[in-house]
């Protein structure tokens, strides 16, 4: 995807260019990350706040990542899900502020650096193939595969969401992972 | 494939294939991108107008500290006795009740070291040593582990180099520093939490000998002091003990600030109020006098770590009898005193002279004069009550309707300039936690004669 000055950013040249305090980056990681990150905070606000709230947690997101960005270690993971890891974090603290008690869900806060993965290349065809599984679910696995696998929602939160128990949910996630690794003959 | 695995897997996907599966979520989800864009710029550009001064929600502070002291009167001994039996010392301050502290400083990741954590039912402050922004240190909440529906917000901060010292409130009440003490709880800082775990605080030493100054004579009814004579170190140190009959008082400071010229600020703002203050100049010293009128000056703390300062070292000798003088010292007054309306003329000065009570002292809103189509001034004169020995020092002036509140004091005569949209014609102010300087004059034997032993 190009920003919208027609420039195009690797991972790296973004993530210098946002520590560079250009403008142009900052464009650019919105044009480029806006969906994804709008997904999450939606997946996790729609029901508690209005459309221009979660926008606002959209846009909150992105003047974290350029705030922050001296806490990004490209080393670590890759700058999508840091930027999941900073929605996740920004939407649970507009739920919370939402909630007049104050009251909050401990486990909430229980956001660790998810994104210090291993920084793995993973072949093209793995992934194409990974998908063309994952799309082979039922459209309800597949959201609760995708929301739990790439977007890192708690368990109790697809529960809540889909209304089924959460073992339910363990046993769809679970039925999934085998069907995978059963494709790509992981081990 | 176990789930660490497969999240592995997920994360590491091309970003084609992954905005191929957003969009397939997001069917029937209305985006407004535009919108999303332009709050985005927005907040930009408020971050870059903001990056040269403090910002932050409530109350940024300077000299002030905030602690809730004793609510009885002690007019005899065995009622201060009471009092006092109920005082914890920690660190370089004197909290009510249980009190909890961080035992020793260390850091909770590369950026960020705690120095000293204290909670009691009416303080909770943290200090931290970092080379990071605020911007950076982002929201910082506290989550007792003893009740984890319970979160802590950052009301004020004092930064001193690389030195952060956070108050805490709970905006779940009226009162807003009202806690309730625990060991342990969730520090949440800079996007990420830590546990964090405390000891418990020793109450104050009733079998130490507790000096009482005499009631009758001071000149502020209802405020009494009491002192205890420490060792630390070889030299002599002398911990301050206040009692208020008024539960709403709380001590800000034992030793009075020097103001030169004075400015605070109100702004509300996208984040919330933010509202400073400026430094103060110093303090006015106190001393004790030996036999021979001998005056040795209280030091406090060279990087206090807690406030109010109550715990002062001396050079004074130890076993001499000292009297302890306290000229004066600076209060708060937790709860709103007034609320009221003012019309803003379209042009040119309308007299007002409305009264406000500050509960310990009155003042007059006398005039207000139109400056521009979106400002105007207000004049004040304040300390025009009939006690004075109190002075009013600050107090917080707050209003919807107005951006920007910018008040200059000088002697009794403040100026407020207000700041508002065009087309705004009245403004409904509340007035709270109004400060003052309390001059008691306040003489502590320290003799023997107004002894309180076990």
């Amino acid at each position: 995807m190009k920003g919208v000055n027609g420039l195009e950013y690797t991972q790296s040249a973004l993530v210098e260019g946002i520590r560079g305090k250009d403008v142009l980056a900052y464009e650019y990681m919105i044009s480029k990350h806006t969906k994804t990150i709008y997904c999450l905070a939606y997946n996790i606000l729609s029901g508690y706040l209005n459309k221009e709230d979660i926008e606002e947690c959209v846009s909150d997101v992105f003047l974290d990542a350029w705030i922050k960005i001296n806490e990004f270690d490209e080393e670590k993971g890759n700058f999508r899900t840091w930027l999941l890891i900073l929605t996740k974090y920004k939407a649970l603290t507009y739920k919370r502020k939402k909630n007049s008690n104050n009251v909050v869900d401990i486990e909430d806060f229980e956001i660790k650096d998810t994104y210090n993965l291993e920084k793995q290349f993973f072949l093209r065809q793995d992934q194409e193939k990974v998908i063309e599984t994952i799309n082979t679910f039922n459209k309800i696995d597949k959201e609760i595969f995708f929301r739990r696998y790439f977007f890192g929602e708690k368990i109790s939160d697809l529960a809540d969401a889909f209304s089924l128990s959460r073992s339910a949910i363990d046993n769809r996630l679970l039925r999934g992972r085998i069907i995978i690794k059963e494709e790509l003959n992981y081990e | 494939m176990n789930e660490d695995k497969l999240i592995e897997l997920l994360s590491n996907f091309d970003d084609d294939l992954v905005e191929k599966e957003v969009d397939k979520l997001l069917e029937g989800v209305e985006i407004d991108m535009d919108s999303i864009n332009k709050k985005a710029h927005q907040k930009l550009n408020n971050n870059k107008k903001a990056k040269h001064k403090k910002r932050f929600p409530f109350v940024a502070v300077a000299c002030v500290c905030l602690l809730c002291i004793t609510t009885v009167y002690a007019k005899d001994i065995s009622q201060a006795f009471k009092v006092f039996f109920n005082k914890t010392p920690i660190y370089s301050t004197m909290v009510d009740g249980d009190a909890y502290y961080l035992k020793e400083s260390y850091n909770i990741n590369d950026d960020i070291k705690i120095d000293t954590v204290m909670v009691s039912k009416g303080s909770l402050q943290i200090e931290i040593t970092t080379d990071l922004s605020m911007n950076e240190l982002g929201d910082i909440n506290i989550i007792p582990e003893n009740n984890t529906n319970i979160v802590y917000f950052t009301a004020a901060y004092n930064h001193r180099g690389n030195k952060y010292h956070f108050f805490f409130t709970n905006t779940k009440e009226v009162k807003k520093y009202n806690f309730i003490p625990f060991k342990d709880f969730k520090l949440i800082i800079g996007g990420s939490s830590y546990d964090v775990s405390l000891e418990k605080a020793k109450r104050l030493d009733v079998n130490n000998p507790i000096y009482m100054s005499d009631s009758t004579l001071n000149n502020i009814k209802g405020v009494n002091l009491g002192a205890q004579m420490l060792e630390a170190g070889g030299k002599l140190n002398i911990q301050l003990i206040t009692a208020f009959e008024d539960k709403d008082l709380k001590l800000m400071s034992i030793l009075e600030p020097t103001y030169t010229r004075t400015t605070m600020t109100s702004e509300n703002t996208d984040q919330g109020r933010v509202t400073s203050s400026s430094s103060c100049g110093g303090w006015v010293d106190i001393y004790v006098e030996d036999k021979d009128n001998h005056k040795y000056k209280l030091k406090m703390p060279k990087d206090p770590q807690v406030y109010p300062v109550t715990l002062f070292e001396t050079s004074a000798p130890k076993d001499e009898k000292l009297v302890l003088k306290v000229p004066t010292i600076t209060v708060c007054y937790e709860k709103t005193v007034d609320s009221f309306s003012i019309n803003i003329p379209n042009k040119g000065k309308v007299d007002l002279n409305k009264e406000i009570d500050f509960i310990y002292q009155k003042g007059v809103i006398k005039n207000i004069k139109r400056i521009s189509s979106t400002s105007a001034e207000l004049e004040l004169e304040l300390n025009t009550g009939v006690d004075e020995n109190i002075k009013i020092t600050a107090f917080g002036m707050h209003s919807p309707q107005i951006k920007k509140t910018s008040i200059i004091f000088s002697g009794n005569k403040w100026i407020a300039d207000l700041e508002f949209d065009e087309n705004i014609d009245s403004a409904n102010f509340e007035i709270s936690y109004p400060e003052f300087v309390m001059k008691g004059d306040w003489v502590i034997n320290m003799n023997g004669s107004n002894k309180i032993e076990k």
